[in-house]
């Protein structure tokens, strides 16, 4: 007797490649058009275009891509819209230190930005804008800057980034000063079946120093699925410092790619913060490249993912110069059937002696179905160099829960206190109160899931 | 047995700071009360306090909610707990001429 065999699959089934997004050179066009640029911007714009079209959509066979799947980001459904009136989230407006922000900018792609004291830095020379106005009034720093740390070649949403985007911000300081009170700008993208494009170019001058925090955000729909596609170029001067913090809390609705990289110079020095805790799916690109000697870079993230979420962040710390240092620390947790994934290089040039450089990735797996891909590398060319690396992937140790319930902590008591000391590390790196309080609210948002 | 009940909005409006060392609190936990075990507010002293954890003593046996005696009386909070509050003040009694 024969019987016929029955296969289910829970799967749901994939299409077989990401869709390209709808838009046209006209978009590029129109994206160009209402900010009025000049000829060459729309040559660059048009240059990229021509770019992204002349790229594939990434697959799981590009290495850089191989443990992220976006087949089924419905890049073909998604337009070019303003986003929704949905007011910007109180709490993301708070200041982060007392008082009142030195600087605030609040950016809602489609809706004219909400700057806030802009009068002291203009007083100092300092350039702080939203990109329409910095299209309009600094084409000379653009034509300095723009695209020559992050290149449109660097891949295809790099390239589509500079072709439709029409939000950001240029931060300009000029050599020899310095700000203490942090700037703050804000991101808020609410809305679905949308694309958004934003684009940071931060320039610090000779021997000044700063403190900028950036947060991209936006509350989660269920109606359908958005993107957020950005860039992120940071240039440091000799001898200047600069603190750079980033939040990411998107909506779970939103596929986040960014392209971020920062150029070192002579003895400057780059103190790098990231959180993320938001999105359907990122994929980070951070890349900073040491090119004097004396430079030195150091990155601390978290990322904290629940329920499907997948964070892939993809780190090189290139030491380019003699005398180098770079430190990166990612650290993250994960629930239910969350996935990060970290790829981290370090690379050092050939002569570049006395490098001296570390990256280590952390990761807490708070559910058997969560799982943490880490992968460090090192690529040495030099011969008088320190460079070390460590990886790891654990759970709560039972252990210490037991210690923690015998003086009357209840169980998700102790599991969270060991989750917060687990991140403690990355926090107490935060240099402003405020800010500290910002990243330990996310965490707890978090925490209430446990 | 649980005995009293904790109110924690009534808990939040007594307590704004945090806890310090020599604070007296109460803590709501496992402990005796006339032979009997009863889940209760228990006077206790903040012997350490951090900016997250709290630690009290107590003068009598403590438990945990799984029927274990706490040896050297000492329980932990976190500082925002509500099982936590500043103890009430006891009345001086009038002195006697």
């Amino acid at each position: 007797m024969s019987q016929s065999t029955i296969i289910r699959s829970r799967r749901k089934t994939q299409p077989k490649v990401t869709p390209e997004f709808p838009f046209t050179e006209a978009d590029v066009l129109q994206a160009s058009n209402r900010l009025g640029e000049p000829t060459w911007l729309v040559d660059r714009r048009l240059k990229a275009w021509e770019r992204y079209q002349s790229l594939p959509m990434p697959t799981t066979k590009d290495e850089p891509w191989r443990r992220t799947d976006i087949r089924s980001l419905p890049a073909d459904e998604l337009v070019i819209k303003s986003a929704e009136a949905t007011p910007v989230d109180s709490e993301l407006s708070q200041p982060l230190v007392n008082g009142r922000d030195e600087w605030l900018l609040t950016i809602r792609p489609g809706h004219p930005p909400i700057l806030e004291g802009t009068q002291k830095l203009e007083e100092l020379g300092v350039v702080a804008v939203d990109w329409a106005t910095a299209v309009r009034e600094h084409e000379g720093i653009l034509k300095d800057h723009l695209g020559k740390i992050v290149s449109d070649e660097d891949g295809k949403f790099s390239a589509l980034t500079s072709a439709m985007v029409e939000y950001g911000v240029l931060l300009y300081v000029p050599p020899g000063i310095e700000i203490e009170q942090p700037l703050h700008s804000i991101l808020w993208v609410p809305g679905t079946q949308a694309a958004y494009f934003s684009r940071l170019l931060l320039i610090i001058g000779e021997g000044s120093s700063v403190t900028y925090v950036h947060e991209a955000a936006s509350p989660t729909s269920s109606d359908g699925a958005s993107a957020h596609v950005g860039i992120v170029e940071i240039h440091l001067a000799k001898e200047a410092k600069f603190n750079f913090i980033e939040f990411q809390s998107l909506g779970r609705h939103i596929w986040n790619f960014t392209h971020e990289r920062a150029h070192v110079g002579q003895q400057a020095r780059l103190d790098w913060i990231y959180g993320g805790v938001g999105s359907h799916l990122t994929k980070n690109f951070t890349e900073f490249n040491l090119l004097a000697e004396g430079a030195e870079a150091r990155m601390s993230a978290f990322y904290f993912a629940d329920g499907v979420q997948h964070l892939d962040h993809d780190t090189q710390q290139n030491h380019l110069a003699p005398n180098t240092t770079s430190d990166l620390l990612f650290k993250g947790a994960l629930l239910d059937r969350s996935r990060s994934v970290w790829q981290g290089m370090i690379y050092v040039a050939p002569g570049a002696q006395m490098t001296d450089g570390y990256q280590a990735n952390r990761n807490l797996i708070l559910n058997k179905n969560a799982r943490a891909d880490s992968i460090p590398g090192l690529e040495i060319l030099a011969d008088d160099v320190r460079c070390t690396h460590g990886a790891t992937v654990g759970q709560l140790e039972e252990e210490t829960i037991f210690y923690l319930m015998s003086r009357g902590l209840p169980r998700p008591v102790a599991e969270r206190m060991m989750i917060e000391g687990f991140f403690a590390s990355v926090i107490e790196r935060v240099p402003f109160e405020g800010v500290q309080a910002r990243f330990q609210g996310m965490i707890e948002d978090k925490l209430s899931k446990v | 047995m649980a005995k009293g009940s904790i109110n924690s909005a009534e808990v939040k409006n007594l307590h704004q700071k945090p806890y310090q060392t020599g604070d007296r609190v109460e803590v709501y936990c496992d402990h005796n009360q006339d032979g009997v075990r009863v889940r209760d507010w228990l006077r206790g002293v903040v012997v350490q306090a951090d900016r997250k954890m709290v630690a009290v003593q107590f003068l009598e046996d403590v438990y945990l909610t799984n029927g274990w005696m706490v040896p050297d009386r000492v329980l932990w909070c976190l500082q925002n707990s509500e099982t936590i509050r500043p103890a009430a003040r006891r009345r001086s009694r009038p002195k006697r001429k």
